[in-house]
């Protein structure tokens, strides 16, 4: 077997091998890069600066485990942000495990604010946690909150926090953010809140579902989207507070370096064969 | 009450009767009465989707502990399985918060959750190296627009080369958008579709009832 | 009193006509004049995968993705791979190839588990159908694991992904390549689509995967509800032209849709 065919069908061990190594030393020393802000972000930027200060705000949290690495940063950089515009933010999430990161991201964020920004619980913000039923949760909590939650997730009544008293359904909100982590559900926010009741949204996602989303980017049903660690790092960058998504832009390009050089080395080589006459 | 009536005709009729009730709500100005029936039946959803996921973990136990005592093949992972659940169910039903349930959530289930994730990204890596060549003029093209997107969602393929941002948003705003739009579109007709033959109670596959079908040649 | 709301009345008339198509279609189909379906090169390719697994000795195997079929979006995939499954495995029981269909849902695991049955009834080869090994129930999480290292273990010589199919789709694909499978791959998730087509030697993209359960099946209730799909696909294709060229003509769509259609 010639070189070329046998760099061609080499052990996929060695690919991950060489990945992780690529991986490896970004994340265990971080380095900030530059970082060009795409259109997305930017859109999804402007949405929510231009959310008018003190209004109430719906956010679904759907990272878990998986996901927080990526789009964890960027939900806990828009919960800084609308909390520093006074925002009051009201979570929640419709599979179970998110709930748990859901507050994780809260508690990031609060730990970041600066002491004179009002951040507290039932007041400034409120997290009504797992919201069974999915799709047709999300209809039931836009319709009528308290026909479907009775308390947030540390199990306080909702009619024991201030900042519940005057709101109940989708129509008491100003805007909403989906960061939907990698479950798929933008779309349950654009068909049970933005078409029913003009709610407008914007979200985040994984890296790989951003061209899923992008034709309602186009058509205005999503105002802007932040897609996985890159968007992540944009919003840190554009408001100004570096965080772990930064750092971690530099594993992305040399992860991202590593897959087209791999990519670059396979057409390569494969036009080389083609030209000897090999197969 | 017959069988065929609680588990095909009763199931069925109601899917019917509430699906249109909020289509009905969707399109037209109703009666509060039938804004509250809605709100009642979508409350009940949650409701039932929550027991279900409850249910569904007492039917997994009780597979496993069958499996265990008849020592079918595999049956000490069941054994595992059912040492984890009693543990862990144990201490989220004491405290969530006050119990060790946090540790094992943190150091256990997120972590293998996240590892099973990552599988992703390597063999995506894999899949790439094997799969993007340009064998014809169409994986050229597919090779091409995948490169100019990929170096325009890196952070440092701007600095390297900028107008290949600009052209990355174009190819993922235009030519991508409207593909996946197309499909969208398709698959969005698929669910309205199927849809109506539950609504004729003609699909009953979600009910866990076949019915038997003659097969192409 | 406004019967219709403000800006539902294109959506309802869309609705209605899409509904009133496959209505249509459905009843013309119960007179017996079931609409036909071309065939798709799919058909074909599943007899060559279950024979070439034949010729080689090696297993060939149907893998689903996700199949909570409470989700109306997992449904209609799931249902579409059921009939697909029951094709293939008639298939797989006439030619004795070793199939292998694992499920990580227990409604999904009864149903693969009868169909698979019933194929192997059908062709007079019960005693190939092993109720344990044929079609066996993983649950979620712990089927990654077992369904890579038993893809190397047994070199799967051909394997079919279709269904409703998420991130895992990469992982099993890759996997099943590397074994030098020859695969079928199809769903309807979107953002999962490009990986199958890229990865998978065969692939029904989107509503494909639909119209493979229908031809496979020989379901007149699936032809007709594609066919008035089509209807509905005529009136999107309608839409855009128009669409298009009110925008060129810079006609703000905007404007004429808050009329209060």
């Amino acid at each position: 077997m010639s070189v070329i065919k046998k760099i061609l069908n080499m052990d996929q061990r060695i690919i991950y091998l060489g990945l992780f190594i690529a991986l490896a030393f970004p994340i265990l020393s971080p380095v900030i890069v530059p970082v060009v802000i795409q259109d997305y972000s930017t859109q999804a930027f402007n949405f929510a600066k231009a959310i008018p200060d003190g209004s109430y705000v719906l956010i679904e949290g759907g990272n878990a485990a998986a996901t927080h690495p990526q789009c964890g940063p960027g939900l806990t950089a828009n919960i800084y942000h609308l909390l520093t515009k006074n925002c009051k933010l009201v979570f929640f999430s419709i599979t179970a495990e998110p709930a748990y990161w859901t507050q994780v991201e809260i508690d990031d964020a609060i730990a970041k604010l600066p002491a004179s920004v009002a951040k507290e619980k039932g007041v400034n913000w409120v997290n009504l946690g797992y919201l069974s039923g999915g799709e047709s949760g999300v209809a039931a909590l836009a319709a009528d909150i308290r026909s479907v939650v009775s308390k947030d997730h540390f199990g306080t009544p909702i009619g024991d926090l201030p900042m519940m008293k005057d709101i109940n359904s989708a129509k008491d909100f100003a805007a909403v953010f989906w960061w939907g982590g990698s479950e798929g559900s933008i779309p349950y926010g654009i068909r049970q809140l933005v078409g029913p009741y003009n709610l407008p949204m914007s979200g985040s996602c994984t890296t790989n579902e951003v061209p899923n989303y992008s034709p309602y980017v186009s058509s205005g049903q999503l105002k802007g989207l932040f897609g996985g660690i890159r968007g992540s790092a944009e919003y840190e960058l554009l408001l100004g507070v570096p965080g772990p998504a930064l750092a971690q832009a530099m594993a992305t390009n040399i992860g991202g370096l590593y897959f087209l050089g791999l990519v670059l080395l396979g057409n390569i080589l494969y036009l080389v064969q083609r030209m000897r006459g090999e197969k | 009450m017959s069988d065929r009536l609680t588990k095909i005709s009763l199931p069925i009729w109601l899917t019917a009767i509430f699906g249109i009730l909020m289509i009905i709500e969707f399109f037209f100005s109703v009666p509060q009465i039938v804004t509250d029936t809605n709100v009642k039946l979508r409350s009940w959803v949650t409701i039932v989707s929550a027991a279900a996921l409850i249910l569904g973990t007492f039917i997994l136990t009780i597979a496993h502990v069958k499996r265990a005592y008849e020592r079918k093949p595999g049956w000490y992972y069941s054994l595992i399985y059912i040492g984890a659940f009693a543990v862990a169910g144990a201490l989220g039903l004491i405290s969530v918060r006050e119990t060790n349930f946090m540790w094992i959530f943190n150091n256990m289930t997120s972590p293998i959750g996240a590892a099973l994730y990552s599988l992703t990204a390597f063999t995506i890596t894999s899949a790439a190296f094997r799969v993007f060549r340009a064998r014809n003029w169409k994986a050229s093209v597919m090779l091409v627009c995948g490169f100019i997107v990929l170096m325009m969602l890196l952070p440092v393929g701007g600095a390297i080369f900028p107008p290949i941002v600009p052209i990355g948003e174009w190819i993922r705003s235009f030519p991508s958008s409207a593909g996946f739009r197309g499909m969208i579109i398709g698959i969005s007709l698929g669910t309205i579709g199927l849809g109506v033959r539950i609504f004729l109670g003609r699909q009953k596959e979600h009910l866990g009832i076949r019915e038997e079908k003659k097969e192409a040649s | 009193m406004v019967l219709i709301l403000a800006g539902r009345l294109v959506s309802l008339v869309a609705l209605i006509i899409l509904v009133g198509a496959i209505l249509y279609y459905i009843q013309r189909a119960m007179s017996g004049k079931i609409p036909k379906l071309r065939r798709l090169p799919a058909v074909d390719v599943i007899q060559e995968i279950v024979g070439r697994c034949v010729e080689m000795g090696r297993p060939v195997w149907y893998l689903f993705g996700s199949t909570d079929m409470t989700t109306p979006s997992i449904l209609a995939p799931t249902v579409a791979a059921f009939q697909t499954l029951s094709y293939t495995a008639r298939i797989a029981a006439r030619l004795g190839a070793k199939l292998f269909v694992p499920l990580n849902q227990g409604l999904a695991y009864t149903m693969a588990s009868d169909i698979v049955r019933e194929a192997y009834v059908a062709e007079n080869k019960l005693e190939d159908f092993d109720p344990l090994k044929t079609v066996m129930y993983l649950p979620s999480g712990a089927d990654r694991m077992y369904i890579i290292n038993h893809m190397w273990e047994e070199q799967v010589a051909g394997a079919f992904f279709l269904g409703s199919w998420y991130h895992e789709a990469v992982i099993y694909t890759e996997n099943a390549a590397r074994e030098g499978a020859v695969m079928l791959g199809g769903t309807d998730t979107t953002h999962n689509i490009p990986f199958l087509v890229a990865i998978c030697d065969y692939s029904v993209i989107g509503e494909e995967l639909y119209a493979l359960g229908a031809y496979v099946s020989q379901d007149a209730l699936q032809s007709s509800s594609l066919a008035g799909q089509d209807i509905g696909k005529y009136l999107a294709i309608i839409a855009i032209l128009i669409g298009a060229i009110l925008v060129t003509a810079g006609i703000s769509l905007t404007e004429f849709f808050k009329l209060g259609w």
